[in-house]
């Protein structure tokens, strides 16, 4: 980005067109809503949406070794991973305190080649695909090279700015992909691949995986081929009633699945400097067990900053400590966001609410997402979204619906 | 271009209010109910509470955010719209009519002096 200004994705034009509401987010001109944030919302559970998530990064590591080189940092098991396969990861500091978290997935040398790749600095028999999230890109990239081997034997490539990434989700994605790019490209669920021969003529990566719980893919592809493939989904996808979606409800569809936003559930300490916080930045300081995400934490093997997951998991069999646990309001009220207190029947407070909202899929009951000490499922609490009213809660797993 | 009515006074907080004999009627501008999107939950204040101009007394939430109400002015809530119990959507639907949001009945001595008129108001809005 230059001069101060806001980066366009090379689908830009596409959302302009559209009459897309436009945002600045992390430095980059996106759509926060096309009709509204609600039907965008609902379109996505009952049939298809297509959002523009090429704000976030693209990295490509290579060399010998790379799989046991990153397992070492990743909170997921990653060695016995075989090519085809995503998978969900927490990478933490030296501390244990989570930086990202990343979807990635293994691809054979071959599989990199069949993505149209031409300049691949550094062949080798698997590669590893993952998605930094947008503002982390620079952050996770410093991070894995000062963690380079010193036989320089592993490649970080950042393909970032030269790639695009369509997100197709709901339960007509897979029809919607078929129609678009063939049977040949409808991968399962958590499985990549390159992009097979298709009528479009493009190439690139495509994985069964998203951010909203439903069925869908992401789709890599080269800035010059987005505007081309999003128009193709579009138009395929009419007949399903797909709509293009925005930000806010990729905000509320992760919150109903109780997925972790980088930067808002957790951030990193060193980061911490920025007063754009809802939530005190000391609170957003966690390990994987903080965050209860039932996925991305395997202890079978070495990793570093393991030693705090260790710990916090010892705290919590002595009953200390605090996880993140989902709420469902129990009565009509304020909604839980960002910053709101959470009380015990005694008005002491006993955690703090970093994502929440009305549930879209809920008949806007409010739902939400904090760091709480001291609970279990069905436990009843009081949420305080502001200093004249208190709304009775009960702490639920996640997923919400 | 936002709806400005010229016979009502306004804040810098995107308020409007409307004199009615010896209260007067508290909503939400045209521009705000725009800038917030759909509408979908009210705080509403308990009848009778006091307030002191700049006094936080409610809030209006959208899917995505959450806005204070504050008080224009100084004095005693005498009704407020609970059909924005159920229909939130009101403010945006008729921010000027069926979508106000408290009445008040004025302390003693409190003037309208400090509140924009339309022209004040759409010269703030850039308009």
């Amino acid at each position: 980005m230059g001069g101060g200004g806001l980066v366009r994705t090379a689908l830009y034009d596409e959302h302009a067109a559209a009459g897309a509401n436009l945002v600045d987010f992390h430095g980059f001109e996106l759509p926060i809503w096309y009709s509204s944030i609600t039907e965008e919302h609902l379109a996505t559970r009952a049939a298809a949406g297509l959002f523009d998530v090429s704000h976030m990064g693209f990295f490509r590591f290579s060399g010998e070794g790379v799989l046991e080189w990153f397992e070492g940092l990743a909170t997921q098991r990653v060695r016995h991973l075989k090519p085809g396969r995503c998978a969900y990861t927490h990478f933490l500091d030296g501390d244990g305190f989570i930086i990202d978290d990343m979807i990635f997935s293994i691809a054979s040398r071959q599989d990199i080649l069949d993505t149209g790749c031409t300049d691949w600095e550094s062949t080798s028999e698997v590669a590893i695909l993952g998605v930094p999230n947008a503002s982390m890109v620079s952050t996770m990239a410093a991070h894995f090279e000062s963690h380079m081997p010193e036989d320089s034997a592993i490649t970080l490539e950042d393909l970032s700015a030269q790639t695009s990434i369509l997100a197709l989700q709901g339960p007509a994605s897979p029809a919607i992909a078929a129609a678009v790019l063939g049977d040949e490209n409808v991968v399962r669920r958590f499985r990549g691949q390159p992009i097979r021969e298709n009528d479009l003529g493009i190439g690139g990566w495509i994985q069964g995986t998203g951010y909203t719980g439903e069925r869908g893919f992401e789709i890599m592809v080269a800035n010059e081929a987005a505007p081309s493939l999003w128009r193709a989904l579009l138009e395929s996808g009419a007949e399903h009633d797909i709509c293009p979606v925005g930000l806010g409800a990729r905000d509320t569809l992760r919150l109903e699945k109780g997925f972790l936003l980088s930067g808002q559930d957790f951030l990193w300490p060193p980061l911490s400097d920025s007063d754009e916080h809802a939530v005190d930045p000391s609170l957003l300081a966690r390990d994987s067990w903080e965050t209860n995400v039932p996925f991305g934490l395997c202890l079978e093997h070495e990793f570093l900053g393991k030693q705090r997951v260790v710990a916090s998991i010892a705290a919590d069999e002595q009953g200390e400590g605090a996880r993140w646990w989902g709420v469902r309001q129990l009565e009509k009220g304020p909604f839980p966001r960002p910053g709101a207190q959470v009380l015990d029947a005694e008005g002491e407070q006993i955690g703090t609410i970093t994502s929440g909202g009305p549930s879209p899929s809920l008949g806007r009951v409010g739902i939400g997402m904090g760091y709480i000490s001291g609970v279990t499922e069905g436990d009843e609490v009081l949420i305080a979204p502001n200093p004249r009213k208190q709304v009775r809660a009960v702490v639920v797993r996640a997923p919400f619906v | 271009m936002s709806d400005i009515p010229e016979d009502l006074r306004y804040t810098e907080e995107h308020e409007w209010v409307r004199v009615e004999g010896d209260e007067v009627v508290v909503g939400i501008t045209d521009h705000a109910q725009d800038a917030l999107t759909d509408i979908v939950y009210v705080e509403l204040p308990e009848v009778g509470t006091s307030v002191m101009a700049g006094d936080g007394f409610g809030s209006v939430e959208s899917v995505k955010s959450v806005s204070e109400i504050f008080a224009p002015l100084s004095g005693e809530l005498s009704s407020v719209n609970e059909a924005l119990e159920d229909a939130p959507e009101l403010i945006n639907d008729d921010p000027y009519g069926t979508g106000w949001i408290v009445r008040m009945r004025l302390a003693d001595n409190e003037v309208l002096g400090d509140l924009l008129d339309a022209a004040g108001y759409r010269a703030l809005l850039g308009e």
